[in-house]
């Protein structure tokens, strides 16, 4: 890789390059394979490193309204995917729901009555042959002639029939254009009622969770041959530590909470607390090694609807204890299962492979 | 040169990205339902990402705010061969809150919460560990000159000049701590392919 290629993406990256040089590398970036590679690397490990640095926090909760308001807001203007190549964006929904009702309207005020007599109107009132409503079949008017005009009512109505003919073409054409027109609304407006309920069925899980107050789900976390033994110091005793000590939790010498045997001895430990109202983690470490300089200890959860374990935050280590807290999305379910790994510290995060700490429950 | 190699974003696993994947082409066809996913998902990284370059909350969640609204725009435009979607959407934050810096909001000061003296080692808390403390364990494998220049670059948008002031170093320096902690970062992120 080369150093003029290394620095032409950092550049580009971090938007230090003056315009034309930028549309330079731009070309190189839409020919070029292997500057496409260097970018997407670049990106990835800014973008990691970033993450490292700058910990994710949530808004509150009336930011977090704002935002989500403001986003429906923007994709409110989206135009649906288009079916059969006709796209129907959402708004000429309305003036085309006008267009033809007014269509519609005026197609039933241009139909022709239905006739009562022969010949065109002589002076006597008397009507001239018309069509019958049903256009679609394209019927041709036939005219009565009139009593004693037979003769100058079957001249008129062949002209009539004529021009009838004429108009029944325009409205049968007028007619299955409407038609389609209708079923294209009806279609739009089924895909849009879906997307309504989706939306609505979201709004009201979240109110529901919203509703649980204070529901709160712990777990202890213990060394693997612990776990295998089934060994545990009870969450009761870390409760009346906490409130003795509300918050601070000391571990003891023998690396137990106060008041309780660990049987441990001085092996790695953990607790987890979950906020299932504000989504959040909570866990505290105890009695871990020392951390080596490139490795960091992950927080891997499994939830009740996935198989494999989602790395979720690290844990900085001071003496061998550390705490941090993590967020899942509002759509996520209670964590079954917490593992604590040492993993490299750059190394990808796709699933547990170093050596395990803790895990519970 | 170094072989083209399909890097894995390692804050995130494979069902993740993919999913995000799926999330953006949805974005392109329109899909408003996709940009709220999305959304869910990488809300509190951005709003991270803002927090650590804009001081004022409200600011901040405006970033939040332009971020995923430009997403939703260029959706169109994203090329994976380019970086992940996460990638992606962390470069338009950063941007989008340093836009906001350039036009008058407030700017976090960096490393105005380091504390020269550590922290006393007591029973670990139950709470937000600082920011701060969490870099300085974390990036334990690059230098404070290092470290310091990529923050400047990243969150401070800051040129090599600026970053030479804000130092009080050579601008050649600069260039050094800026090449050689990408390096590091590669050497990191390469190790266990």
């Amino acid at each position: 890789m080369s150093d003029s290629l290394e620095t032409d993406v950092y550049d580009y990256l971090l938007g230090q390059m003056e315009p034309e040089r930028r549309a330079r590398f731009e070309h190189t970036l839409r020919t070029n394979s292997t500057a496409r590679s260097e970018l997407k690397l670049q990106a990835e490990m800014l973008a990691t490193f970033a993450r490292d640095i700058a910990a994710p926090e949530s808004l509150a909760a009336d930011g977090q309204r704002r935002v989500l308001d403001a986003l429906r807001a923007e994709t409110s203007h989206a135009h649906p995917a288009s079916h059969g190549g006709r796209v129907i964006g959402l708004r000429r929904l309305w003036p085309l729901a006008a267009m033809i009702l007014i269509g519609l309207n005026f197609f039933d005020f241009r139909r022709p009555l239905a006739p009562w007599g022969g010949g065109p109107s002589n002076g006597s009132g008397e009507r001239a042959g018309t069509l019958e409503p049903s256009v679609a079949d394209g019927a041709s008017g036939n005219a009565k002639p009139g009593e004693g005009k037979a003769s100058a009512g079957v001249e008129g109505g062949k002209k009539a029939a004529g021009t009838a003919t004429a108009d029944a073409e325009k409205h049968a054409r007028e007619l299955e254009q409407l038609r389609a027109s209708m079923a294209d609304l009806q279609r739009v407006n089924a895909e849009l009622r879906s997307a309504n309920r989706t939306l609505l069925e979201r709004i009201e899980s979240r109110a529901t969770a919203d509703k649980v107050q204070d529901r709160w789900s712990t777990m202890e976390l213990v060394d693997t041959a612990s776990y295998a033994a089934g060994q545990r110091k009870g969450l009761a005793a870390i409760g009346r530590g906490i409130l003795t000590e509300p918050g601070v939790v000391v571990p003891t010498e023998s690396g137990g909470s106060a008041g309780s045997s660990n049987p441990a001895g001085e092996t790695p430990y953990a607790w987890s607390v979950y906020d299932e109202k504000e989504h959040r983690g909570y866990i505290n470490l105890y009695n871990l090694p020392t951390v080596p300089a490139e490795d960091v200890v992950q927080v891997w959860v499994r939830m009740s609807d996935t198989e494999g374990y989602q790395a979720v935050a690290t844990v900085p280590i001071q003496k061998g204890s550390g705490s941090t807290q993590y967020t899942l999305p509002i759509n996520a379910g209670t964590p079954t299962e917490v593992l604590v790994t040492l993993e490299p510290l750059y190394g990808p995060r796709t699933a547990p492979t170093g050596t395990v700490l803790v895990k519970g429950p | 040169m170094a072989e083209a190699r399909d890097h894995s974003f390692p804050a995130f696993d494979a069902a993740a990205l993919a999913r995000h994947r799926d999330l953006m082409a949805r974005m392109a066809a329109s899909d408003g339902d996709a940009l709220h996913l999305l959304y869910l998902e990488l809300g509190t990284l951005v709003h991270g990402i803002a927090r650590r370059i804009l001081e004022d909350p409200e600011d901040a969640r405006e970033a939040v705010q332009d971020t995923f609204i430009k997403v939703w725009r260029n959706a169109g435009n994203f090329d994976r061969e380019r970086g992940e979607v996460v990638a992606w959407v962390v470069f338009i934050a950063r941007n989008v809150a340093i836009d906001r810096v350039r036009q008058g909001a407030r700017r976090r000061t960096l490393y105005e919460s380091i504390r020269p003296e550590p922290i006393e080692p007591v029973a670990p808390l139950l709470g937000r560990i600082e920011a701060e403390e969490e870099v300085a364990r974390r990036l334990g494998v690059l230098s404070a000159n290092q470290r310091q220049a990529l923050e400047l670059a990243f969150f401070g948008g800051c040129t090599h000049a600026q970053i030479a002031t804000a130092m009080q170093t050579p601008i050649g320096n600069v260039k050094n701590h800026l090449r050689r902690g990408l390096q590091r970062l590669r050497k990191l992120a390469t190790r266990h392919e």
